[in-house]
């Protein structure tokens, strides 16, 4: 399964929050059974908003597979945000993981095949479960 | 060091990878929500798009 994480999904998994399922979408990622994907652009933009996270990035650099999208879009009204979606579907990701729903960000269900989710829908899904149970 | 997930309605119970395990011991007592995480990356995305129009914006003045 491919997901492209929104950069606030690696913020909140760096917080102890009580309640964390974006620090699960990253051990699903660190433990190889969830590929995540980033493109030069998402990196440079996790590198300067993570920037007082050197393991965090450290973990992105090490595990997260590298895509380079051909297409610079702008289908997304807020501009950065279009530089997932060209990931997403670069790679026909399955699921785009943010908790940035809000009107001029990700507000479509799905952009082509990639389905718009939040963490706590995303570790959720029936298809997720199976990895959930090989923690 | 473990961190938990509510799936299903259960509090799921899992260890961190090192990584995170250590942004956690840094961040100790600090939680967001998930509007704060927006609000925080938006801050530093505009931080970073005025750095890159510097020179351009020193140029102009």
């Amino acid at each position: 399964m491919k997901a492209v994480l929104d950069t606030c999904i690696l913020k909140l998994a760096s917080l102890p929050n009580p309640n964390n399922p974006a620090a699960l979408i990253v051990k699903l990622c660190w433990d190889g059974l969830l590929e995540c994907w980033a493109s030069p652009a998402m990196q440079e933009e996790y590198s300067a908003v993570l920037a007082d996270q050197p393991e965090l990035l450290a973990l992105v650099q090490d595990r997260f597979h590298v895509c380079y999208p051909l297409v610079e879009l702008d289908c997304v009204k807020h501009e950065p945000d279009n530089r997932f979606v060209e990931c997403a579907l670069a790679i026909d990701a399955d699921y785009l993981v943010t908790v940035n729903i809000a009107r001029g960000h990700f507000d479509q269900p799905a952009y082509g095949r990639s389905r718009v989710v939040t963490p706590g829908t995303f570790v959720n899904l029936p298809a997720v479960q199976p990895m959930l149970r090989k923690l | 060091m473990n961190a938990t997930a509510i799936v299903g309605g259960k509090v799921v119970k899992f260890v961190l990878p090192p990584a995170l395990a250590k942004a956690h011991q840094r961040n100790a007592g600090r939680i967001m929500t998930d509007q704060e995480a927006v609000d925080f990356v938006e801050t530093k995305r505009r931080r970073l798009a005025l750095r890159r129009a510097k020179p351009y914006l020193e140029s102009r003045s």
